[in-house]
């Protein structure tokens, strides 16, 4: 059982290849040291140089030329005139001082110099290669100068002598005279560079260092161990031909039962020596030492010899010994699911490498991931956003409840008479505090899509009982105000009717006074009226001034006859009222609210809130990226319930992104 | 040989000039081509003006008027008094001028040497006056020559004689007048062409009307005096030249000291002396005279030695290359024969003494030595010994096989050496490979090679390979009968150094000879020799090469190609 945090798991298989077969290989096997001693023609020691007389001595300096440059200075410092073919690099990144020093000698550089060779008089020495020095019979030695001749006169391209303060070098001057071309037959010849062996290879030894091995079936070939030409050693040697190597630093040899040649290497030219009977024994000598390597054909690896050989085998760039075992380290491999991830492995494993004795191969598995980019799914907002709702709700009716927790007091202390009724409204607003206590500890989204339907219901009836208890406190508070008023208003119209009663006789009997006042003035008046009339003009000025008086006064006595009757008028009316109750206006500021100011909004809207139809799953988060739904758990312990609901949801089971 | 420079020298000399105003009698020559006609036919009559001539010249004219004419003509000058042709009748037979006297008051320009005498060189008329400046009459210091025509040097087509000088006392005499006037005499001496030339120039005043004048150059066309040059010369041996060296005047050369050569003179066999006076007997002295590429020759056997030997030298040193034994002795030869040198016959030291002489020298040492060391060919130990100029070298008792040598100086035919190089074998065709088929004696030479072939085999057919440079195809393929081909077109740029014949028998397989020589760089002495006329030879040795020793071209016109 898997446990933890999901991650990618690295996985291992070790395979055995004991019996496995290589189809060709070089095998190198620990030699002594060769027990070489120097023969007729073919020696290891320089060996003494002949004097040269008046000969010229000439010399190529070419690829283990320390021997033959010490020959060259010896015979310099004799006096003899010396005559040196050196290569192309010759002398430009040192200046050989020794050399420079000597008397009389010539040095021209040609484009490749084969081996490193002296020839003095009727004898020649060519070192050979592997410190070996062939020495020459007088008619090759002769056909050794005239190859040399070729070479100097037709092939040089600078030139410069010794006996100064360095090597002037010089473009070749032009040749005196043409030197014939060295005939085919002629025992050393320097040859186009695809030169090859030549001679019956029956029964014959070849040592092949330049190009491909032969077709043709020799006794033995030498051909250096390596990675390349294995399909043809291997016909080789299915044909009978023992095929060896051991690098001796020697060019391609075939030798004979009293013939040979060798063929130097070279990339512009290559030089070829047809060897003398003795010549060629000495070079056969020089081969059938014990080798190094031996060419082989279908080796099993799990051969005790083969233990500490070295093997070269095809495109191996250098030979080694077999590996115990080879650890391989395989690509991710990405797993089907997170239930396949322990299972996992490549489709294919690859083969080892040939000289593996075993193969250990690793990779590690990659859980199935939720893509970068994936974004939160939509239920889980529906569900976040229900829970959003029901806290807000739930906040509101308890906001509301404990605001409105000091009412029943306060309508208590201002009617007394409702004392009694507020302790009721005090049990009801503690039972419904209680109620909200006890939602507040839920969540819609916890209780899925039943549960929560039936916790929005009891939300619901909070809510409505909230809003009923408020609402009874509103209506108790306004009916005792209402008593209130009627009593004022009754006590405030007897005070009225009383007040009329009590006036009404004075102002009766002053409207007679008035009316009586006004009677007679009127009747001054028109007495005054009437004496004008007559009387005379001294007497009109006086009544005229007595008429407007008298008018004056009838007037103000009228309206006081007016105000009065009027006053007694509204007396009579206000001592025969009856008492009516007029309501208090509607106090707006407790009123604009419906269902008064306890009650919560949301209590409204209740039928609009929609629950998923889903549930949030219990372990894991859901997400969701171009359509397809993840369930991304953290833990291998998810993983069954993981599995169950994302086959409900349905979501497809993923590890987080970075696992 | 050496190119011939001639030997010469310039005679120099200042000649003053006086100016006169003289009174005088004067001729111009004028155009008279009725006087020129008689005197032509004076000169088929004997060069006399007789009345016979004059009536051939001018038909119909009596005796009498023939004979006005010959007084007139005496008059003149055309004829002496008894008829005979004078020479100014003769330049009047050439030029159909004839002298048309005057007199008159003259002013003249006169010079005097014994080269040109004493001559006017410009003449001019002068308005005479009644100034009576007697007492300024002096004696002239010239004396022109009477009755000989001038050329004036300021208009060449002006020409002109003094007939007299009137004077009262027969002392000549005239009005000295100043002068800037300048003249030179330059006399060229060419001894090798024996002709000699003076010429005067210089400038002169020339009238420019109102009695006013301006210096104009001179206008002098050249004239001979017609010295014995060589025998000039050997007066001169006797002494300026002495001091230099002895003269050698069957050879007309002079004869000197190595050490007294300076470098050039060396290979131009020629020498610049100064001489600080020489005479010309009758002609005057003349001062530092510069005598011109005289031929010179050795003094002596030494100096002939040390002579060739620098020679050499220059040669080796002008072109520094690589020179096989061969190349040194034709050059040696080449370098003395037919030279000064060839008399005393120089000789070129031994191979080794050679190298001994330039062993401080490596360029030249190495130049000598590796073409003898590395030689494909070994050189005979007489090719590497003296080689004495003039003489035959020894000949070898026998010679290795496959090898023909033609001694210097050995005498063979070209018929022995085409035997030699045949082998016995009745040709087909052969084909000679040189750069240098060219210049007439090498394809002389080529004549003797084809009648020597043909000789051996009658429809013989002969290929020339040669260079193309200065090489005329056209005569070579006159000679051979068969198409010339090019070294370019053959070889590409692959040239052979060498010469090669190769022989292509009737039947068998064909072979080749690598010749350090051409054989038609020998020389016949008789001119029309044959195949069998004795030659002269440079040393030539031929090795006979098969084919695979061969270059690819040659290679493949054995086997059938390139023809």
């Amino acid at each position: 059982m898997m446990q933890g945090p999901i991650q990618r798991m690295v996985c291992n298989r070790v395979l055995s290849r004991a019996d496995a077969r290589l189809p060709t290989a070089w095998i190198g096997e620990a030699t002594g040291q060769s027990a070489w001693t120097d023969g007729m023609w073919l020696t290891r020691t320089p060996g003494r140089t002949a004097p040269a007389g008046n000969a010229p001595v000439l010399v190529l300096l070419g690829s283990g030329g320390d021997d033959a440059r010490a020959a060259l200075l010896a015979h310099a410092s004799s006096g003899a005139r010396v005559y040196a073919l050196v290569g192309p690099g010759w002398g430009k990144d040192q200046i050989d001082s020794q050399l420079l020093l000597a008397p009389r000698v010539l040095v021209r550089r040609i484009p490749e110099v084969p081996p490193s060779a002296v020839h003095v008089g009727n004898e020649a020495r060519l070192w050979i290669g592997g410190g070996f020095i062939l020495r020459l019979e007088s008619t090759q030695a002769e056909a050794f100068r005239q190859t040399f001749l070729r070479l100097f006169w037709h092939e040089a391209t600078e030139e410069a002598w010794s006996g100064g303060r360095q090597f002037v070098w010089r473009p070749a001057r032009e040749r005196p005279f043409d030197v014939p071309e060295v005939p085919a037959s002629s025992s050393v010849r320097w040859e186009p560079p695809d030169a090859r062996l030549t001679g019956d290879p029956r029964g014959a030894m070849m040592h092949v260092t330049v190009g491909p091995p032969p077709e043709s079936a020799h006794r033995s070939l030498w051909f250096p161990a390596g990675p390349n030409q294995h399909e043809r050693l291997a016909k080789l040697v299915q044909a009978g031909v023992e095929v060896l190597w051991s690098d001796r630093g020697l060019p391609d040899f075939q030798v004979n039962e009293g013939a040979g040649e060798v063929l130097f290497p070279g990339t512009r030219g290559r030089l070829r020596v047809r060897l003398s009977a003795n010549q060629a024994h000495e070079v056969a000598t020089l081969l059938e030492a014990q080798p190094a390597w031996r060419f082989h054909v279908n080796v099993r690896l799990g051969e005790a010899g083969h233990r500490s050989a070295q093997f070269w085998i095809p495109t191996e760039a250098a030979a080694r010994g077999l590996e115990d075992e080879q650890r391989i380290e395989l690509p991710e491999v990405p797993a089907s699911s997170l239930r396949a991830v322990p299972t996992t492995a490549p489709a294919s494993l690859p083969d080892g490498q040939p000289l593996a004795l075993a193969v250990r191969y690793q990779w590690t598995v990659v859980p199935p991931r939720v893509p970068t980019g994936a974004e939160e799914d939509a239920l889980v907002g529906r569900w976040r956003k229900l829970d959003e709702d029901w806290s807000a709700r739930l906040a509101r009716v308890r906001d509301a409840l404990v605001a409105a927790e000091a009412e029943p007091g306060r309508i208590g202390r201002a009617f007394s008479r409702l004392v009694s009724a507020t302790l009721g409204f005090e049990r009801t607003h503690g039972g419904l505090l209680a109620r909200v206590g006890e939602l507040e500890a839920q969540r819609p989204s916890k209780a899925g899509p039943s549960g929560a339907t039936a916790l929005l219901a009891r939300l619901g009836d909070i809510e409505e009982a909230a809003r009923k208890l408020q609402a009874d406190l509103e209506d108790t508070e306004r009916k005792a105000r209402e008593d209130e008023e009627r009593e004022k208003q009754r006590a405030a119209w007897q005070s009225r009717v009383d007040a009329a009663n009590r006036d009404l006789p004075d102002r009766r009997s002053a409207l007679t006074t008035a009316e009586s006042r006004h009677a007679a003035i009127t009747q001054e008046l028109r007495g005054v009226e009437e004496a004008l009339k007559s009387a005379s003009k001294e007497a009109r000025k006086d009544l005229t001034a007595n008429q407007r008086k008298l008018s004056d006064d009838v007037q103000r006595a009228s309206k006081e006859v007016s105000r009065l009757r009027a006053e007694i008028t509204a007396l009579e009316q206000q001592a025969a009222d009856t008492f009516e109750y007029r309501p208090l206006p509607v106090q707006k500021s407790r009123s604009t609210q419906s269902g008064g100011r306890f009650i919560p909004s949301a209590s409204s809207s209740g039928p609009s809130i929609h629950v998923p139809d889903e549930a949030l799953p219990e372990v894991g988060s859901l997400r969701t990226h171009k359509g397809q739904r993840y369930l991304v758990i953290q833990t291998w312990e998810q993983l069954s319930s993981g599995e169950s609901i994302a086959s409900q949801l349905p979501a497809q089971l993923v590890a987080p992104e970075n696992a | 040989m050496e190119a011939r420079q001639p030997m010469r020298c310039v005679l120099t000399t200042e000649i003053p000039v006086s100016r006169v105003a003289v009174f005088a009698e004067m001729a111009w020559m004028v155009r008279r081509p009725e006087l020129g006609l008689l005197c032509r036919t004076s000169r088929e009559h004997g060069n006399r003006i007789t009345i016979a001539v004059v009536q051939v010249a001018l038909p119909g004219l009596p005796d009498a008027g023939a004979n006005n004419v010959i007084a007139w003509c005496k008059l003149l000058g055309l004829c002496d008094a008894r008829g005979g042709l004078t020479a100014l009748g003769e330049d009047v037979a050439d030029a159909d001028e004839a002298p048309e006297p005057e007199q008159g008051v003259y002013g003249m320009w006169l010079v005097q040497h014994p080269v040109l005498g004493r001559r006017v060189l410009a003449v001019e008329r002068l308005a005479s006056n009644r100034d009576h400046r007697f007492e300024s009459i002096e004696p002239l210091t010239v004396d022109p020559d009477r009755g000989k025509v001038f050329r004036s040097v300021l208009d060449g087509k002006e020409r002109f004689m003094v007939r007299d000088l009137p004077t009262n006392h027969g002392q000549p005499g005239g009005l000295v007048g100043e002068t800037r006037a300048t003249c030179r005499l330059r006399w060229t001496l060419d001894f090798d062409q024996a002709r000699d030339q003076w010429q005067l120039d210089g400038v002169i005043e020339a009238p420019q009307g109102n009695g006013k004048h301006a210096m104009r150059p001179m206008h002098h066309e050249p004239e001979s005096d017609g010295l014995d040059l060589w025998n000039l010369a050997s007066t001169w041996a006797t002494g300026p030249l002495s001091s230099i060296g002895r003269w050698q005047a069957g050879e007309r050369r002079l004869a000197v000291a190595f050490e007294t050569l300076a470098e050039a003179e060396l290979d131009s066999f020629r020498k610049t002396v100064t001489l600080r006076r020489v005479e010309i007997p009758g002609k005057g002295v003349y001062d530092n005279v510069t005598l011109e590429d005289v031929p010179v020759g050795p003094a002596s056997a030494q100096d002939a030695q040390r002579w060739a030997m620098a020679r050499l030298d220059r040669h080796l040193s002008a072109k520094p290359s690589y020179r096989s034994r061969a190349e040194v002795r034709e050059q040696f030869a080449q370098l003395t024969e037919d030279t000064a040198l060839e008399v005393f016959a120089p000789t070129l030291p031994s191979h080794d003494d050679l190298l001994s002489q330039v062993s401080k020298d490596p360029e030249r040492f190495w130049s000598l030595a590796a073409p003898v060391d590395l030689s494909p060919f070994p050189a005979a130990l007489n090719e590497l010994g003296p080689l004495r100029i003039g003489s035959p070298a020894p000949i070898a008792a026998t010679e290795p096989p496959g090898v023909v040598r033609v001694p210097y100086r050995g005498g063979w035919s070209m018929r022995k050496l085409v035997d030699r190089l045949l082998s016995g074998v009745a040709p087909r065709r052969v084909l000679l490979c040189d750069r240098y088929v060219r210049g007439d004696d090498n394809l002389d030479t080529l004549k003797l090679l084809v009648a020597a072939l043909r000789a051996a085999a009658p429809n013989v057919a002969l290929d020339v390979w040669t260079g193309d440079e200065e090489a005329d195809f056209k005569k070579i393929q006159s000679i051979t009968g068969t198409i010339t081909r090019s070294y370019r077109e053959m070889f590409g740029r692959s040239l052979p150094h060498d010469r090669y014949l190769l022989v292509l028998p009737g039947q068998g397989q064909g072979f080749g000879w690598h010749m350090s020589n051409s054989p038609i760089h020998a020389r016949a002495d008789v001119k029309s020799g044959g195949p069998d006329t004795a030659l002269r030879w440079k040393d030539l040795m031929a090795t006979r090469v098969s084919a695979d020793e061969l270059e690819p071209a040659l290679r493949q016109w054995l086997a059938g190609g390139g023809r």
